[in-house]
């Protein structure tokens, strides 16, 4: 009934897995369109705002309640989307995955949420050392969304924030999923990416952020 | 994995209560490093909101008995969780982190002492559940169930049965069986056509059920029988109480035949007995139902009133011919005259709620927000409102006459109020007018102050009615309460009226358990460190100086803090002494299946009942439904508070009798027991009462069935003569005369848990031993609201540190930059643009341009959305606030029953 006012959002996304992973990096480097090698754990950042054609989406990130198995069930209330995040070297985060956060997911979020596996870090691994397999992933998330239907390619993508390698195909593919927009809505979100990666806020330039425009070949996926 | 935590912190904050969690948010928004933790699994402590499996769960643990294992862990729910455990720790590696702890002492430095907390919490006491559904029906079928979930429970039973493999096939032709007829119900065919086929139907499931009984044997076809049985619960019991019923039930119906024949037979007799039901206008469905219910082995009048009850499941089936038959029954009721009657009485079972565990979110403490009270304020100044989302209050409601009465609240209710007189409303509206600026004119109630408040009412020559409403639903006062606090009270009603809507209270989306979330939410964001399970096994305090260095947690760990934050049940005993006598909350949660006032919309109800003991405080009704987030579709949820003797059953047990149709509860082995069985006589029996007296004049003859009505005559057309089906239902009829008042239109109490809560804010003393940098704060209290908590917080914080400010704004989402700035000390930054918001913000501007555009003013007619983020803040601030209200609805249409219950805003 409220769903069309303005900074209602529309859809909520939020992010889980173990501590470490690359969440924060993965919202940021999809938001900013960079990576941010700071090695603090998430601080001050609660949620984002991000516009998806007319839509509002918001991507919660977990600010760090996730580190002593405290997530609280407000994080995961009203999510139709939940990004689980692993990281492709280390096998154990995978395995925490089913374990520690799927539970939190069945019993908090929407019903019938979607739910996307992320292998974090896969500018990290090469074929031969890599910890989880891609058919260990995708396994899972045929498994975790049973109503996936088998033509479709699985929700699973593996990401690099480093890189940025399948970062904006993997919001978008969640976006494009609950919201689909039109044509003309796509090119305005198009053009309206590029100019938050010139840092345009509020109508006013941020001198001190660097021009990133040049990292943006990297991940022109879609 | 087990991660320690780290060792050094501003302050430990310990509990997730309410209280505890302002103040970390607050510590951690001015750049303290907190750490907060709490003993339970979950946020909240006794603030907390459950579904109903953790809710089990929780009772479980308060009364002392093994936890049941979680749904999640059972096969049925688990196509896709079969091998998740909820506990994110194994046993194993409990066990490892056991052997390497040191103990407490060994941590210790020297010139520190230990003193013990308390691990335990003792604040939960006489946990009672009651349930009044049976445990499962034979046969879930109702509309609702949406194909996954049937799918559901057949993979279940092929995941529960390992030793029964042929029987899946049986069940799963009868799901299918029961799906077709659910189509036929849209198509809504003539009766007879669809008797026909269903008919056609039972055949088929007949002969296939033959032909398994030919390989299986009868005994093999009596555990089918047991397996089709949906289950949640421990297979075997359902299985043995079942099957001692079919032996006793075919021993006494038919003579000495073999069950597995029986069955067969019976079925075969149906026929016969369908078609002529079908010639009775009156009662096709219920008299279809008969004929299922004498297909069954069982054959006997117990089912047969017992099915009756739910006129659409017809639940009294035990084997799959008699679960055909059900389909039949179904089927049956979707002719025009029957559908909304199906749709209404599925049965609630146990099952069927736990099915839909986690469409709950039940409250312990219920708390309501004023809309100008001071968390409100709060969540808007601190801009944490965004966390949450709230539901305006729809309706205060109050019990006058013994009829259930909406209080009207604003302008526009008073004119519209038909229980109101011309003469009332100018009386009432001069009142009101009087109470928002009562401290203007002492002259008014001069002389009243301490007296009480009824007497002042009296005064005043407001009507009966006014009186009534004024003191029981505006004020929320017992009639002994002193004018001058009473009138604050109605002041502080009257005031938050029409600032998000048509009512002065708001109500959080899935519970107000989730309030102290966002504020634990925010602490995180500002860096506070968040860890469940966890909680100071004793206290480390510097002898000299009698200072708190530090807290040995249950893992033991040492953790140095400046500050010790604790909630009152984690307090060392020594530092806060129990009082002798405390008050207590009685509480009471519900689960009923519908609400108490029949509305087109769905209301979110308030209602204050005295309870006619001088001295006591009213009982506190909250009803919430689906639109909350509190249940799932066609239930409600009912919260009963009252400050009591300290036995919340008996406080509240003569308050729910009034309101709600309540059966006697069968006991533990009889609701396990399927239909038929003598426990579940008087509660199906007066369900059936109930339901009777819905579905419309008994057509027959005999003089029980005045009450009992269809429950009786259908008893009567389908009892083998002599049989026991009259007296079930008979007795269905007494139980609802008993009471002395028809059931007729009270909701069902299907569900209801009973518990007390010992109030901690009561008589809270901090003893001289306690370490001055050890902070105790209390736990809930009895009052509607918490306002108690956030005074509590600020208080303390206040004292921690006086000279900073309380929670002040937080950054929206896009004010947050991220950045190459050299130096990225978050706190700074984020004072820099939280400063900078706020003076936008005081300039009238909202914080963010999409901000604007919610302050466009609502349709006069409409109330205001429940937008609390960017509420009026500051431009209708409390001065005029409520007689603003009071004048500006002069302009509303009288229509406000469809004013539309509004969320609040985002994210």
């Amino acid at each position: 009934m409220q769903a069309e006012r303005k900074n209602k959002a529309n859809l909520k996304v939020i992010i889980l897995g173990e501590f470490n992973v690359g969440k924060t990096s993965l919202i940021k480097r999809y938001k900013e369109g960079k990576f941010d090698p700071q090695e603090e754990p998430t601080i001050g950042a609660s949620f984002y705002l991000k516009r998806w054609g007319p839509h509002n989406v918001a991507i919660w990130d977990t600010a760090g309640q996730e580190r002593f198995m405290s997530l609280s069930a407000l994080y995961c209330r009203g999510t139709k989307a939940a990004i689980l995040a692993f990281d492709i070297s280390q096998k154990d985060t995978f395995n925490q995955l089913e374990k520690r956060f799927l539970p939190l997911v069945n019993s908090h979020t929407e019903e019938n949420c979607l739910i996307v596996i992320v292998g974090c870090k896969v500018d990290a691994v090469l074929e031969s050392n890599r910890q989880v397999h891609r058919e260990t992933a995708i396994a899972l998330a045929r498994e975790l969304n049973p109503t996936w239907k088998p033509e479709k390619p699985p929700p699973y993508y593996e990401t690099s924030s480093i890189t940025g390698e399948n970062v904006n195909a993997l919001f978008e593919f969640i976006f494009e999923y609950f919201l689909p927009l039109s044509e003309s809505e796509k090119n305005q979100y198009n053009q309206m990416n590029k100019r938050t990666k010139h840092s345009v806020r509020d109508g006013t330039v941020d001198l001190q952020s660097k021009s990133v425009s040049t990292k943006r070949k990297c991940c022109s996926l879609l | 994995m087990a991660d320690n935590l780290p060792t050094e912190f501003d302050a430990i904050v310990v509990g997730t209560g309410m209280t505890e969690c302002i103040l970390a948010a607050a510590l951690a928004r001015i750049g303290k490093n907190v750490l907060h933790i709490d003993r339970n699994d979950h946020y909240g402590g006794d603030w907390a909101s459950f579904n109903m499996d953790s809710m089990r769960r929780w009772i479980a643990n308060h009364r002392g008995e093994e936890c049941p294992p979680s749904v999640m862990e059972i096969p049925e729910y688990s196509s896709l969780l079969h091998y998740l455990s909820i506990n994110p720790k194994t046993e194993n590696e409990e066990a490892a982190e056991e052997k390497e702890k040191p103990s407490p002492a060994s941590l210790l430095l020297e010139g520190e002492l230990l003193v013990e907390a308390r691990m335990e919490s003792s604040t939960i006491t006489n946990v009672v559940e009651k349930i009044f559904v049976r445990e499962k029906s034979e046969v879930e079928v109702s509309k609702e169930p949406s194909e996954s979930e049937q799918q559901g429970t057949a993979d279940t039973q092929q995941s529960t049965e390992t030793e029964q493999k042929g029987v899946t096939n049986a069940q799963q032709t009868t799901a299918s069986a029961s799906k077709t007829h659910t189509n036929e119900d849209e198509q809504e065919p003539s009766v007879e056509s669809v008797i026909a086929e269903a008919l056609a139907c039972t055949e088929e499931e007949m002969k296939e059920e033959k032909e398994e009984e030919d390989e299986n044997k009868s005994e093999s076809a009596m555990d089918e029988a047991i397996m089709c049985t949906p289950s949640y619960d421990t297979v075997p019991t359902g299985a043995d109480a079942q099957d001692t019923h079919i032996m006793n039930s075919t021993s006494e119906t038919l003579e000495p035949q073999p069950t597995a024949d029986a069955d067969a037979r019976v079925g075969t007799e149906e026929k016969p007995a369908t078609e002529p039901s079908s010639q009775s206008p009156l009662c096709d469905a219920q008299s279809v139902d008969d004929d299922s219910e004498s297909t069954a082995p069982v054959a006997d009048a117990d089912a047969g009133a017992i099915t009756d009850a739910d006129t659409k499941s017809a639940a009294g089936s035990i084997t799959d011919t008699a679960e055909a038959a059900a389909a039949v029954a179904n089927a049956a009721a979707s002719s025009p005259a029957q559908a909304d009657a199906a749709a209404a009485a599925a049965e609630w079972t146990m099952e069927r709620i736990m099915k839909r565990w986690r469409r709950f979110n039940l409250d312990l403490e219920p708390k309501l927000l004023f809309s100008r009270g001071s968390l409100v304020e709060l969540l808007v100044s601190s801009n944490i409102a965004r966390y949450a989302e709230f539901k305006i209050l729809t309706q205060v409601l109050t019990l006058l006459d013994g009829r259930l009465e909406r209080v009207p609240c604003s302008r526009a209710d008073v004119f519209s109020s038909k229980k109101v007189s011309v003469i009332e409303k100018r009386m009432l509206m001069k009142f009101i007018q009087f109470c928002l600026g009562y401290e203007n004119t002492p002259a008014e109630y001069a002389g009243f102050e301490d007296r009480p408040f009824s007497e002042f009412l009296m005064s005043r020559k407001l009507t009966p009615n006014l009186r009534h409403f004024v003191l029981h639903s505006i004020a929320m006062v017992t009639e002994d309460c002193p004018t001058e606090r009473a009138l604050g009270e109605t002041r502080r009603f009257l005031q938050s009226l029409g600032r998000f809507g048509n009512s002065p209270f708001l109500w959080p989306m899935y519970g107000s358990g989730e309030l102290p979330q966002c504020f634990c939410r925010l602490c995180a964001v500002f860096g506070g460190i968040y860890c469940l399970r966890r909680m100071p096994q004793c206290v480390v305090i510097d002898a000299a100086s009698n200072r708190c260095k530090a807290i040995v947690c249950n893992e033991n760990q040492r953790i140095s803090c400046d500050w010790l934050i604790m909630e009152a049940s984690y307090a060392p005993e020594q530092y806060v002494p129990r009082p002798e006598t405390r008050r207590s909350i009685s509480r009471a949660i519900l689960i009923t299946d519908g609400a108490l006032l029949k509305e087109k919309q769905e209301q979110l109800t308030l209602m204050s009942l005295p309870v006619g003991m001088p001295g006591r405080s009213p009982v506190r009704l909250l009803e919430l439904g689906p639109s909350t987030m509190a249940c799932p579709r066609d239930l409600r949820i009912v919260h009963l508070t009252c400050v009591g003797g300290g036995d919340a059953q008996l406080d509240l047990a003569p308050t729910i009798d009034r309101l709600f149709a309540v059966a006697e509860p069968p006991s533990e082995a009889e609701r396990a027991a399927p239909p038929g069985e003598s426990g579940e006589r008087e509660t199906i029996g007066g369900a059936a009462a109930t339901e009777a007296e819905r579905a419309g004049p008994p057509g027959g003859s005999d003089e029980q069935e005045t009450t009992g009505g269809v429950a009786a005559m259908e008893a009567e057309l389908l009892a083998p003569p002599g049989g026991s089906g009259e007296r079930e239902a008979a007795s269905g009829a007494v139980a609802a005369e008993d009471r002395g008042e028809t059931d007729d239109g009270k909701p069902k109490l299907l569900w209801s848990l009973f518990f007390n809560c010992q109030d901690t804010t009561d008589e809270l003393a901090v003893s001289e031993d306690c370490p001055d940098n050890v902070v105790v704060c209390g736990g809930p209290d009895w009052t509607l609201d918490f306002e108690h908590s956030v005074q509590e917080a600020k208080d303390l914080f206040r004292r921690i540190c006086p000279d900073e400010e309380f929670l002040p704004r937080a950054p929206d989402p896009d004010e947050i930059v991220f950045g190459d700035y050299e130096n990225p000390a978050p706190t700074d930054g984020f004072r820099e643009l939280a400063t900078d918001a706020e003076s936008r913000n005081n300039n009238g501007g909202g914080p963010t341009p999409a901000a604007d555009d919610d302050r466009t003013p609502a349709p006069a007619a409409v109330a205001p959305p429940v937008d609390v983020t960017h509420g009026e803040m500051g431009t209708h601030q409390p001065d005029n606030g409520g007689g603003g209200f009071y004048e500006q609805e002069s302009a509303v249409a009288k229509d406000n029953s469809s004013r539309p219950s509004t969320e609040e805003e985002q994210d």
